[in-house]
């Protein structure tokens, strides 16, 4: 469905941030991208769904394919139209206007007629209950689990087929986190909704995907099936802090040298 | 009390036209973070196409109106695609001497196009009688300038809370970068403002031109609207229709109360005396936006 083929990108043609990222999402799957601060998760997401240039990045080699049409230098707008949505990192919504109209916002792009337009707005309160109850409050004031339900449900708003997500657990608690990535799996089982999801916790994130890819300084260095990467020495060691019998580590143990990964970084 | 009421009611006749002219500053700062300083010269530009539509091609009422809110448009659209445009996220000086320069050459052209001698509107805008209500006599025209300016606040806000390129509007002022993500146009969206700006503009054209005749000195209706709008808080709507409402009733009762005896400039300057004052007391206007933080 959407395919990376060695994508480089360059941030005002000289700071290289990908180097060659190769990255396949296959229909109705959910593809996980980990990796640390500063590794290129988010460019990647930006270099797929058009929002590089705010930032003056470009997509300087290679190719992103998405059902077979090349779709790096198209303008947001043509991609969202093709199914393609990104959900933001940091909850962006609209904070001066209400929780619907967040909503319809996601939808306005494609100009929907008015009954469309209140089927989808039922479709996302189906999937978000909470939001229902709060559709008439300022977007600013609600809670940081319902303000990421939100920002999910507009981009849903826009009937994806393929659906970025970027750091949905930033801030919130665990069991919100486990409630939005329960939702997220509904979305891929129920709505036949790709899903490349970008994840710090990588626990969360591996638990529902089908692949994952891991990287590291702007290229991957690690891809595999979900459950095969949730069992890697090197992930438990490095992202999940597991010692290797699968314990929380403990100080009083800690060896003074560091395990080296096995990956070329 | 007669001459009260009567001032009461040319400060907010006026009041409104100064709001009308800073909701023009007022949304397309907001959506494109461009402080137009050029209200001025579009308000000639504008009051110089009504006129000319009306008068020298003897356009029917109708169309001749019609007309002249096509014009105003292109205008908008153009000064826009060819100039503003490029100066969104720039930095701010860039959008203050582009614009300032910009009212100066607007000023320059229709001196070029239309000459310096003052012109008028026929006489059914500029001629109405005065009208006796109560024993208060009241020019027709004010009492048309609030109901028209009032119902084009009015729509203005229908607009933005119910229709969808409103809404656009909206989300582009808040978060540009989230408008582009959801796959609003963006460009469409700032091309809208400034069409939206250049009507308002054209409202204030008619009744300002209808009330003092149409010369290149109506620009100071577009410095009135930048006050207004620095006063009202640059981002707020009620801000600069109140500060609008305030500013042509202090105008209006100076000068009508204190110009015998502190010289008949005491009305030009006195809006000039409370912004003074009022970058004192509140720098960021009466209703500077609020940012929304969660505690």
């Amino acid at each position: 469905m959407l395919v990376l083929n060695n994508i480089e990108v360059k941030y005002q043609n000289v700071i290289l941030v990908l180097r060659g990222v190769a990255i396949e999402v296959p229909e109705g799957q959910i593809v996980s991208l980990l990796g640390a601060n500063g590794a290129g998760k988010s460019t990647t997401l930006k270099a797929i769904s058009g929002m590089l240039y705010p930032e003056e990045g470009k997509v300087t080699d290679g190719s992103i394919e998405y059902n077979g049409v090349r779709i790096d230098g198209l303008r947001t707008k043509a991609i969202v139209d093709m199914g393609i949505v990104q959900i933001m990192e940091g909850r962006r919504t609209l904070e001066q206007l209400t929780a619907e109209e967040n909503l319809i916002a996601g939808a306005i792009g494609r100009n929907p007629t008015r009954g469309e337009l209140k089927k989808d707005i039922d479709r996302v309160y189906e999937f978000f209950p909470r939001l229902k109850d709060v559709r008439n409050q300022t977007a600013g004031y609600l809670s940081g689990g319902e303000q990421q339900q939100l920002v999910v449900g507009r981009g849903l708003m826009s009937r994806p087929k393929l659906m970025l997500l970027d750091e949905a657990s930033l801030g919130l608690a665990p069991m919100l986190v486990k409630e939005i990535y329960n939702i997220i799996e509904r979305l891929n089982k129920e709505e036949k909704i790709s899903l490349l999801v970008v994840e710090q916790n990588a626990r969360a994130a591996l638990k529902i995907a089908d692949y994952g890819y891991v990287m590291e300084n702007g290229r991957v260095v690690l891809y595999d099936t979900g459950p095969k990467l949730l069992e890697n020495e090197d992930i438990k060691e490095f992202y999940m802090g597991l010692s290797e019998v699968g314990e929380k580590k403990s100080y009083k143990t800690i060896k003074h040298y560091k395990r080296r990964k096995r990956w070329l970084g | 009390m007669n001459t009260f009421i009567q001032l009461m009611i040319s400060g907010i006749a006026i009041g409104l036209i100064y709001a009308l002219a800073a909701l023009g500053v007022v949304i397309v700062y907001k959506s494109t973070k461009i402080l137009n300083l050029a209200p001025g010269g579009l308000l000639i530009i504008a009051a110089y196409l009504a006129w000319m539509f009306l008068i020298r091609l003897h356009f029917p009422v109708v169309l001749a109106i019609i007309a002249a809110a096509v014009a105003v448009a292109i205008v908008g659209w153009l000064f826009n695609r060819v100039i503003l445009q490029f100066l969104i996220g720039q930095p701010i000086l860039a959008p203050i001497i582009c614009t300032t320069m910009i009212w100066f050459l607007f000023r320059g052209l229709t001196f070029l196009f239309w000459g310096g001698n003052p012109r008028m509107f026929p006489a059914w805008l500029a001629g109405r009688p005065t009208v006796f209500l109560g024993g208060v006599g009241i020019p027709e025209i004010m009492i048309w300038c609030i109901v028209i300016c009032a119902l084009t606040i009015a729509a203005l806000m229908a607009y933005f809370k119910f229709t969808r390129s409103g809404l656009a509007m909206r989300v582009t002022a808040e978060e540009v970068i989230v408008a582009e993500n959801l796959g609003i146009r963006v460009l469409r969206v700032f091309s809208n403002t400034w069409v939206i700006c250049m009507l308002l503009f054209l409202i204030c054209a008619y009744f300002v031109g209808a009330i003092q005749g149409i010369s290149q000195d109506l620009d100071f209706v577009g410095v009135y609207g930048i006050i207004v709008a620095l006063l009202g808080g640059l981002e707020s709507f009620p801000g600069a229709i109140i500060a609008g409402l305030v500013i042509g009733l202090v105008q209006a009762l100076v000068g009508g109360y204190l110009a015998g005896v502190l010289g008949g400039g005491i009305a030009e300057t006195a809006p000039f005396i409370v912004m003074f004052f009022m970058s004192f007391w509140r720098p960021y206007g009466f209703f500077g936006l609020e940012r929304i933080e969660r505690i």
